[in-house]
Formats: C-alpha cells, structure tokens, sequence
C-alpha cells in the first residue's frame, strides 16, 4: 500500500486512512456512508436527489440538499486534493461523483474486481484474500434509511460470495502447484465460514491421505461426523464415507470385510433369474430380487441412493429393504423414466460385481421382456459377471 | 422470588417439619398414611393416627394438610429447562394468526423495552392468515430500531428485521438464505443458515442470563410440584452451551435435574462422567412438520411418510456404543418406523454386548405397535412419556387426528403399554406443553380413546415412582417412605375423589424439596 495514498475499507468496521493515518474518527457516520455510497457508484454520476433519497429519506427536499452540501464540504475539508491537485469528489449543482484521477484505493472496488473466470497468480489471491477483515460496513444501520441498509444487505452478499471464489480459486491453484499444506490451511477457514460444506471436508481428507497423514484423516472425518450430527443431524454423503472407508481399509486388513474382498480373491455368486414375456423389465428386476438374495445387502445398498430409489421403481423388494436398513428420508418416486431405470439397473450391476464374480443363470430366455433384452445387450461381460442362458 | 438451594440448606437444616391430617400417598405398595415427620432433608417417620404426638414438640413448623392428598413430589421426566426458561422471557407469537397480530405484539415489546433486542417465539405459518411467514420489511414497518430474532414453533425457520439481519453475523452463503428478486435476503431462514444462525445466538447469551432465567423459570415449576427434572439440553436446534450451562450449575438450583445431554459424542459424556447420553436425539421428527417417520402416508400429506434421521447402520453402532460403555441411552422416537429402528438397535446391541440393567430409554414413543412393546418390555426399556400431548392434540380433529386419519386412535396407549409391564415415566417436555404434572395426570387418565385410559394411581406413578425409576433414583425418591428425601407436594383436594374430568384444576399447596418449604400456600 503507498501510505500517501487515501485508503478506504469497507470490509470489516469502516477505516478511512489518509498517508497511513486513520481519520475515520473525525466522520459521521452519515460522512461515511456518504463516501461509502459515492465509492459504490464510482462508475457513474449520483443524483443528488437520488443520494438524499439514501441518506436523508425523512428529510424535506431543502434540508436534506442543506445536509448533502454541508457533508460534501465536510469530505473537501478532511480529504484534501491529492499531490496532483485533484478533489477526491467532483460535485455539479445537480450530481456528484467519485473523481477517477483521485488517488485512492479500496478494498471493496479491488474485490469488485476479481472475476472467477480469469487466471490470476497465487499472490494476487492471497493478497484478496487478506483484504476480507469481515463482513461488509460492520457495524452499521442508518436508523431510517432503509435503501441504504438495504445495500449493505446486498453488498455483504456479494462480498462473501466472492470470498468463497476467491478462496476457491486459491485452493484450485494450490494444488495444481501441490502446495498442499497451504490449500489445507485455506480449506480450513473456508470450513470456518461454511461449517456443514461436504466438499471442502472431502478435499481437506483427501489432501490428509495424499499427503500420508491418514490418523489426521481419521479425525477429521470424526470430527466432522459428529457436527453433522450434532448440529443437522445427518450423516456425511456417500463420496465421504467411501473415502473415510478407504482410509480405514488400508492399514486395518481384517477391519471391513469389503476391503478384504477387494485385495482377496471375489466371492464366487451365482444367482438364477426368470424372465416373463409380457412384463416390462422383468428379467431386470428379477435380476435384482436374486442379487438381494444372495449378496450382502448392506454392501448393494452403498450405491449412490440415487440410483437405488430409480431401481426400486420396478423392485419393491429393493424398496423394503433400503427403508429398513438405509431408511434415511427418500424422496417420493413417482414414475422413473426407462431410461433412469436401465442406468440404475447397470450401476447396480457394476457396483455388485465390484466384489463378486457373479453368474448369472437365466431360466426360460426365451421369454425374456424386450425392454431386458436391451438391457442384457448391455451388460459388460467378463472376468465379474458371466451370464448363463 | 429465586430459589437457591444452599440458602435452604444452611437456615433450616436441623430443623422438624411435620405434616398432620393427610392422606399420604405413598406410592409403595399402595400403603397410605396420616402423618409424616421431616428430619432434615429426609422423611424421619410416617404413620396413622395418634402417633405424629410425639413429634409434635420438636418440629418447627406444622403443617395441618386437613385431609388434602400428599404426594411424592413430582418428577417431569422431560424437560427443555433452559430454552423453556428463556423462551419465558420471550414473545410469544404461537396466539398470533395474522401479520398484523405479530406487529402488535412486536411494537408492545419495542415500546415497552425501547432499543432491546426482541425474540419471538411460537410463530407457526399455519396459524397466519396469509399463510407465510412475514419477511423483514414487514416485521420493520413495526420495529426497525433493535434486532429482532423470531423463531417459528419447531425452531426449523427463523425471521429477522433489517436491524437483525445487519447485526447478526449471517452466513449468507449456506443453504436456506432466502433472497427477493433483486437478490437481498428477506430475512426468512431455514436449513443450514438457520443451523448456524441459532448456534451463533445461543451461544452470544451469556450463562448469568441462562442462570437469572432458569431460577426464575423454577419458581413457577416449584409452584406446580415439581422437585425433580430430566433436563433435555444441547444438540440440535437447542444449544450445547445449555447442556455445559446445567452440566456446571444445576447444583446451585432449587430443585433436582438430571441432565440429559443430547449428543452422540459418547467420549464427551464419558469425560463429563454422565451416566447417560441422549434425551432429545432425533431418530425421527415430529408429527407437526410431518418429519417423524411412519409405516403409512400422513392423512394431509399423501406419498410423505417422514424419514428417519440415521441409517439402520449408524444407529446400531451408536447403540452399541453405548452399551460397552454402559451408558443409558435415551432415544427420541415418535414415528413407528423411528420405534421400530431403535428397537432393532437395541436388540442388536444386546446381542453382541449381553449387557442389561441399563435402563435405557425411548422419549415421547407415541405411536409403538404391540410388537413394540413387547421388545421393549424384552429389552428392559423404558417408556418417557408425554400425556399431556393427548391433552393438546390428541382425539377427534386435533393435530393427531389430522396427520395421522384414524390413526390417531393408535397414539400413546398408555393402559397398553403398562398393561404389557413396560414402565412409563411421565414428562411435559416443557416448553412443547406447560410444567404441568397433574395436567399429564389428567390426560393419561382422561384419554380421548378410552381402551387407552389409565387409573388415576397409574398416572401418579408417571410423574413419581416411575420418573425415579427412570433415572436410578427409586432408592433416594419416587415414593414417601422413611429414609427417603423429603420431596413432597400437597394437593389442593383429595386428588382420588375428585372426577377425573377435573383433576386438571387442582392446584398445589405446598412443595417440599429434601425438607425445604419452597412453595407454600397453606397456613
């Protein structure tokens, strides 16, 4: 920061400084929110009107232009012309404005002007990173002034949207730069704004475990558990708890089953289905009434749940099941698209084979549905499913 | 008046109290009594006739009870006593059915407590004739000079003013921030934002205005015969700070209270060397917002039958957990699917531990089928119940009847439950209905399906030797019996005489908390 410079932020309590020395001490509030409101709309002229409208809206027309003219001199007085003869306002009978060739910095307008799309150097990021102090005009209400609270509400939306991209931003590029001790610590404070965000814990686990630090891993995910729980009482999503799974399975062999059967040879399954002519996805659903059977349940049932409700349209079995040992709240499924169904149906199929080697022995082809004939054309076939007619 | 009980204890604590001419419930073995002398803080002698004489002397004060039922004191088995003790302090919105209404109220408190922040209470969108919450320029139009901070009537949503929306620290980036067209929050907020936004003002109230609230709050508890609570505190939705707030200092209040700490951090509670874990941990929701999880649809919702909020999975652990640790566990079900999942925890916790004598328990259980029952009577469970729900929405067209159709005729079979030897203790969970234990009384009694009516004897021991039970106490409280802690309550009337339509009218006379005079009316 050039000290000589004037330096308005907004981020945080307001601080007005002119060559590195606060004079926010010496504004009105009113002043304030003047500067503030002018700097906003630094693009554009301000109708005097329009400024009394925000600042002096119960005031008659003469006293509210007396009170913008005496602030407006008050700002002439306290920030003078800059070294090169400049007034920071530039004031018509009818308007006012921010002068552009002012020499002044903000932090407000420096954040206004990031956008996310572009590329921009880690310092840079971290540089706007620093900038946010807190929210947008803390501490402030204009008693009466309700389009100018209004802004504020507006603005401090903005204001942590574009913390959290920048924020984004910055840890997109540390990894890209595998600076990941600092992406963690970015992370971190993301999880401080936004406690309950299930990305942010995937990638602070994930960072933990590529980095080798798995008991660190561990705690976290507890951690972050338990104030799921604690505070929304759910669970973390299934992309968590797959990875919170694989950190358990690879130092604890005897722990999971499923990463035993992962490492040890398939368990052999052979299951028998039926098909009938006249019935839409028969041999599909039968298909899925046999794995049921003779599956682990639990294990069929960790596929994303998704998935699982669009096939229990065609297998109430599947249904029944997934309410008595998954039975988290579901969304009500009305009619599934064939379409979803035949998806459902291979990732169900792709998901049991991930630990089987299945065979399938099917009775009765020539009576299979049409629609699961299309289906089987499907399948992928190889060392994991093996289908017998 | 604020009651402390180290006060007590230091002035009277030599001192005899006797009560004359009662009809002394004991609560054991259907024995009644005349008299009974007060040593101390416990109960000396009990008997018939002539014998108090001789105590006569020595006691420092008589009370001649002419007649009147004398009761163990009571114990309110459920109960939110920190939130139930600042939403006293709050406005209640629950009786305003338009807009208006809720701007009258505000601009009372505004005008009463200028510049205060104002926190409402009770507000329920289906009760407004517009039928929405209002957003913060309406609530402005009546107070735009304080925050004010309302919470709907199951704390999911809360509605703030400009001033509040500007003062609290909102995180308008997480789920549940609702905005108008030009993209500025309307002061509406539920889900995650809610979540944080509550934690963020619970936790700013400092612990001396949790103490001044939950002692004043106790004086109207002590008034309806209340000498011990289980207090439901922190987890979700509440505040854990309240749960650390009663951990710290419920010895400095004047009655019992046995915390219940809502969490399902089994290290934490074990640190905290609780005997117990839970109360208020949702294994469903509630009927009102059609969360709690059932077998069938909701009447006035069909395809919704509610959901649960663990996995089969996660609650088997969790349960597990508990029973290696040798904790007891109190689960809030409602739903019979919520029932049902915590039965089969159970059983299957007690197939891989073989631990029993734990006592653990099921909150509010309003819905069990008689296979539920039956497992739980199998598990050695315990029912915490709430009658006066029956009171409140229970019967024809009230709010069971109208989530649940002709289901309602299934909630709380009390005389089921009891009848098959699963033990009920009794609650208000105040705030939900008052502190009221002769109000629960009179709602298991006078249940508006009558196979599910209780004898009065039977709704007592709810609130008396059942609650003790429910928490290990039967050896120090529950009944009237020599060696006991003086917990008394006398009634206003002989509560075995009166009709049942009237036993909620009765009122207390006196409260003794362990031979303390806490609340007395008689001279």
């Amino acid at each position: 920061m050039n000290d000589s410079m004037l330096s308005i932020n907004m981020l945080g309590q307001v601080n007005i400084s002119r060559n590195g020395v606060s004079i926010t001490d010496k504004l009105s509030t009113k002043l304030m929110a003047l500067v503030c409101l002018l700097v906003l709309n630094a693009d554009r002229e301000m109708n005097r009107e329009r400024i009394s409208a925000y600042l002096w809206p119960d005031s008659d027309e003469e006293a509210a232009r007396y009170n913008l003219r005496y602030n407006l001199w008050m700002v002439k007085k306290l920030i003078p012309a800059d070294a090169n003869g400049q007034n920071f306002i530039i004031t018509t009978k009818e308007s006012c404005r921010i002068n552009k060739n002012y020499l002044f910095q903000c932090d407000k307008m420096r954040i206004d002007s990031f956008d996310p799309q572009g590329k921009r150097p880690v310092e840079e990021l971290i540089q706007l990173k620093e900038l946010f102090k807190g929210d947008f005009l803390e501490g402030f209400y204009l008693k009466n002034c309700g389009e100018f609270n209004e802004m504020i509400l507006f603005e401090r939306v903005v204001c942590q949207t574009k913390q959290i991209e920048i924020m984004k931003k910055l840890i997109d590029l540390y990894e890209e730069l595998n600076r990941w001790e600092e992406e963690l610590q970015v992370l971190h404070e993301m999880m401080a704004i936004e406690p309950y965000n299930e990305n942010f814990a995937y990638r602070i686990l994930n960072i933990c475990k590529n980095t080798g630090n798995r008991a660190a891993a561990i705690n976290y995910y507890k951690k972050f558990e338990g104030k799921l729980r604690r505070e929304l009482n759910i669970s973390p999503n299934n992309d968590l708890k797959l990875l919170y799974r694989t950190l358990t399975e690879e130092h604890c062999e005897t722990i999971d089953e499923y990463a035993c059967r992962n490492k040890a040879e398939k368990r052999k399954l052979t299951i028998e289905t039926h098909c009938m002519k006249g019935v839409d996805f028969f041999w599909a659903a039968d298909a899925v009434r046999a794995l049921l059977s003779k599956a682990d349940k639990k294990y069929l049932l960790e596929l994303d749940s998704n998935y699982i409700l669009d096939l229990c349209y065609i297998q109430n079995e599947l249904l029944l099941f997934y309410e008595k040992t998954v039975a988290k709240e579901h969304r009500e499924i009305g009619t599934v698209p064939p379409v979803r169904i035949v998806n459902a149906f291979l990732k169900f199929l792709s998901h049991a084979s991930a630990v089987y080697q299945i065979q399938i022995n099917i009775v009765d082809f020539c009576d299979m549905d049409p629609i699961s004939i299309e289906i089987l054309n499907h399948v992928e076939t190889g060392d994991n499913i093996e289908i017998i007619k | 008046m604020t009651y402390f009980r180290k006060q007590y204890y230091e002035v009277d604590m030599k001192r005899d109290l006797l009560i004359v001419n009662a009809r002394c419930l004991s609560m054991a073995d259907d024995a009644e009594y005349d008299w009974i002398a007060i040593r101390g803080r416990t109960i000396s002698d009990m008997g018939k006739g002539e014998g108090c004489k001789k105590y006569i002397s020595a006691a420092v004060k008589i009370i001649d009870a002419k007649g009147r039922t004398v009761l163990p004191g009571f114990i309110d088995s459920h109960f939110h006593i920190v939130q139930a003790a600042l939403n006293s302090r709050s406005l209640d919105l629950s009786r305003a059915r338009s807009f208006r209404d809720i701007g009258t109220l505000i601009s009372e408190a505004a005008k009463a407590s200028p510049g205060k922040s104002i926190r409402g209470i009770g507000l329920d969108e289906q009760n407004l004739k517009e039928g929405k919450f209002p957003d913060r320029i309406i609530i402005d139009r009546y107070c735009k000079d304080a925050p004010v901070f309302i919470n709907s009537v199951e704390y999911q949503t809360s509605v703030l003013n400009t001033y509040a929306l500007l003062y609290y620290k909102i995180p308008f980036t997480l789920d549940g921030i609702d905005f108008d067209e030009n993209q500025v929050p309307t002061g509406i907020i539920t889900h995650y934002a809610n979540v944080l936004l509550r934690d963020n003002v619970l936790r700013s109230i400092p612990n001396s205005i949790r103490m001044e609230a939950a002692s004043g709050f106790l004086d109207s508890v002590v008034e309806k015969g209340i000498t011990t609570i289980n207090a439901m505190e922190g987890g979700r939705l509440y505040c854990d700070k309240d749960a650390e707030f009663i951990y710290e200092s419920k010895d400095e209040l004047a009655i019992d209270v046995a915390l219940f700490y809502s969490t399902t951090d089994v290290a934490k509670v074990k640190e905290m060397q609780l005997p117990r874990i839970g109360g208020c941990l949702y294994v469903d929701g509630t009927f009102g917002a059609r969360t709690s999880a059932l077998t069938f649809e909701y009447n006035d919702c069909p395809g919704n039958m509610g959901g649960l909020n663990f996995t089969q999975k996660e609650m088997n652990q969790f349960v597990l957990e508990c029973y290696i640790n040798k904790l007891q566990l109190a689960l809030y079900t409602i739903g019979d699917r919520a029932i049902e999942q915590a039965l089969a925890a159970h059983e299957y916790a007690l197939d891989k531990t073989g631990n029993t004598g734990l006592r653990h328990r099921l909150e509010h259980v309003e819905l069990p089928t008689l296979d539920h029952i039956r497992r739980a009577k199998k598990l050695g469970l315990v029912f915490s119940m709430s009658p006066a729900y029956e009171y409140v929405w229970g019967g024809p067209n009230k709010l069971y009847h109208e989530r649940l159709g002709e289901n309602y005729k299934r909630t709380n079979p009390f005389n089921q439950i009891i009848g098959e030897g699963v033990v009920i203790c009794g609650g208000s969970d105040c705030d939900v209905t008052p502190a009221d234990p002769l109000l629960g009384i009179h709602a298991a009694v006078n249940h508006p399906v009558e196979p599910h009516r209780v004898s009065i004897y039977e709704a007592i021991k709810m609130f008396t030797c059942n609650g003790a039970y429910g928490i290990f106490e039967e050896d120090n409280k529950g009944t009237l019996e020599v060696g006991k802690l003086a917990d008394i309550v006398i009634l206003d009337s002989d509560i075995l005489s009166v009709p049942n339509e009237e036993i909620k009218d009765i009122k207390i006379m006196t409260t003794i908390k362990s031979g303390q005079i806490l609340y007395n009316k008689l001279k």
